[in-house]
């Protein structure tokens, strides 16, 4: 952790209130994204990271959702503080946010290049003329060839892959300081996803950005991010440098990802699978919220870990990370 | 887009003349002809021979029909038997006032209905809400003719503000625009209140789903990303994606608007095409029937193909095709 993150978020907890009751997505949830530095949010759907994500510019369906604790820090501002014009500011300018379906995330009545424009006449106050040549520049930048032409398409004429790279133009227009992207490449071709992961690499490179990378796939964030936070059932369970999730993954969840990636040439005929389910939000565990999944569970594990210190900059919420360090290898199911 | 157009055209065309056919069929298909409603007992046969013979009422059908549709093709649409004029200068006096009627009450329709459509949905469960919905469902069900004649009673009779019919006797002209304007206004209140208000409340309602669908669409998430106000999202990003479905009811709404006319024209006395229509079809004055038929036949396909052609104008996927 640097020492003055980006974006701090703190004990980030979102209730969902429902006509069965209320429950809690997210549970006391902190990370920080540093300048420059790609974080990994892991976790399987429903874990709640895209409620996360999207709890971070307040863009979570309210009702039902509420933001019940904790706060988001960007540099010294509290965004859950900002009144609805302040947190307007920041969405779009300061941080940016892509999501998975570039399919319909786009407005299909508006061309390419207006939607673009918009954000820049917004935040930026440039003109009609001005705002509609910098989105040009935006498209030729995330490398859509013929930018011009492109711009004044509609997203109907454009491929996956092209809207995803409208997507990304549409966020990097006003020079974000972070940019959050919710699974951007799960909709895409696998040749695609890779293009896209590298622009994304090269845009940081350029610009500098903080990126905070939402995915349920550990593959695709294992090259371009630096540090991954793993997401179980709502809480952060495991937060390590990529070198030390992938070498020395520290909570059972972890390893059970880990080792349910297919492998290139490995001859396995079955890859091992973390049996049963995600409890649901509103389930009350008592305790550890995988202790009825985990392999490694013992007797303590029903008092609730908190996150442990692994080693430096390696936290771990799981009483027994020294014994699943120790054996490294989520067991085989016979 | 051309051919598109040719096509449609063609189309409308064929469905004209479609419904002309039908009309005349049903017309002669009907026991008695225009000249039973015009004689006594005492009327000589003899008298009434020689006048079907004058209007060719005593040739075989098919004759009669070839004939009218030659008239039609070439512009002639005949003589009114009950007013012994031109057909062709009874609809010209009567359509400038039907169109007025109906393009004011299609104004009041959309403007009002989308309007209340649209902030209804954007908050949906309020107060407003819930009143918009139960004075719009309320005005839906109620019969026309019940609520023009609801209006009339309150408006004009009892409480005296707007006069209960007619189009008042002020003459036009550009010295007097003034008076003109303001009588025609007070004469034109209360029907198009009635016709304007009966379309208003289904748009809305219409308008209020199509823009809570809209609203749930992952564009308006990416709009409120961008950090745009909530009133660019719903009337830029929503309103426009919202409004393509509503399109149909615009071009759906012009047989509304002419057959909710000829109702509010006949109780406001509004000197129309309604009412030219009900007191030809009372006097079985063929020629004025079939040539109104034709007219608001016409406008109802225009009013479609109208539609067709915005689709186009307002979603650049169907421009595309």
């Amino acid at each position: 952790m640097s020492d003055s993150p980006l974006l701090r978020v703190s004990n980030l907890t979102v209730a969902l209130h429902l006509e069965g009751g209320t429950s809690l997505p997210v549970r006391d949830v902190s990370f920080d994204v540093g300048a420059s530095e790609t974080v990994g949010l892991v976790g399987e759907s429903g874990c709640g990271k895209s409620m996360t994500a999207l709890s971070i510019l307040r863009l979570i369906p309210k009702p039902p959702a509420e933001i019940v604790a904790g706060s988001v820090n960007l540099s010294d501002v509290d965004l859950l503080k900002l009144d609805s014009n302040g947190i307007r500011r920041v969405r779009g300018n300061r941080v940016a946010m892509i999501f998975q379906e570039p399919m319909t995330s786009l407005n299909p009545v508006y061309s390419c290049g207006e939607q673009i424009a918009e954000v820049l006449r917004l935040h930026s106050g440039l003109d009609r003329r001005r705002a509609w040549a910098r989105a040009v520049e935006m498209l030729d930048r995330v490398q859509i060839p013929n930018a011009a032409e492109r711009a004044r398409e509609y997203p109907h004429q454009l491929s996956g892959g092209m809207r995803q790279r409208v997507m990304i133009a549409m966020a990097i227009a006003c020079n974000p300081e972070v940019l959050i992207a919710d699974e951007p490449t799960t909709a895409l071709d696998v040749t695609i996803q890779r293009e896209i992961l590298a622009l994304l690499d090269e845009l940081q490179a350029q610009l500098g950005m903080g990126i905070l990378h939402i995915t349920h796939d550990l593959a695709v964030v294992s090259e371009s991010a630096h540090r991954i936070v793993v997401m179980y059932a709502g809480q952060v369970v495991e937060e390590a440098s990529v070198d030390q999730l992938f070498s020395a993954a520290a909570h059972p969840y972890s390893l059970g990802l880990l080792a349910s990636r297919p492998e290139l040439g490995a001859r396995r005929s079955r890859l091992p699978v973390i049996e049963g389910r995600v409890p649901e939000p509103s389930q009350e565990v008592e305790g550890c919220r995988f202790r009825e999944r985990c392999p490694f569970a013992v007797d303590r594990c029903t008092e609730e870990p908190p996150l442990l210190e692994v080693s430096n900059g390696h936290r771990a919420r799981c009483w027994e990370f020294e014994r699943v360090q120790r054996e490294g290898e989520w067991p085989r199911v016979q | 887009m051309i051919s598109f157009f040719t096509r449609r055209l063609l189309h409308s065309v064929l469905l004209l003349w479609g419904v002309l056919t039908l009309t005349f069929g049903a017309l002669h298909i009907a026991p008695g002809d225009p000249f039973d409603l015009m004689i006594s007992p005492e009327t000589p046969p003899e008298y009434l021979e020689a006048m079907r013979e004058l209007y060719g009422l005593d040739a075989p059908l098919h004759q009669q029909y070839w004939r009218w549709i030659n008239g039609v093709v070439r512009g002639d649409l005949g003589l009114s038997l009950r007013l012994q004029r031109p057909v062709r200068d009874v609809l010209a006096d009567a359509l400038p006032y039907t169109l007025l009627l109906s393009s004011l009450s299609m104004l009041v329709h959309f403007l009002v209905g989308t309007v209340l459509g649209v902030v209804s949905a954007a908050r949906r469960a309020s107060k407003l809400d819930r009143t918009a919905t139960i004075v719009s469902v309320a005005i839906y069900s109620l019969p026309v003719f019940w609520f023009a004649l609801m209006m009339q009673l309150l408006f004009s009779y009892l409480l005296r503000w707007f006069p209960s019919g007619g189009v008042g006797d002020v003459p036009f002209g550009w010295d007097n625009l003034g008076p003109w304007f303001l009588s025609m206004a007070r004469h034109l209140f209360l029907p198009v209140l009635v016709l304007g208000t009966a379309g208003a409340a289904s748009v809305a309602r219409f308008m209020r789903a199509s823009v809570i669908d809209a609203l749930h669409q992952d564009y308006v998430r990416t709009a409120y990303g961008k950090g745009l106000p909530e009133r660019l999202v719903v009337w830029k990003h929503v309103f426009r994606n919202a409004s393509i479905p509503l399109i149909t009811l615009v071009g759906l709404s012009f047989p509304f608007l002419l057959s909710g006319s000829i109702v509010v024209e006949t109780i406001f006395s509004w000197p129309g095409l309604g009412r030219v229509m009900v007191e030809a079809i009372q006097a079985r004055d063929y020629p004025v029937i079939l040539a109104s038929t034709m007219l608001t036949g016409s406008l109802v396909v225009l009013g479609s193909l109208i539609a067709d052609v915005s689709y186009a104008l307002v979603d650049p996927r169907i421009r595309a095709r």
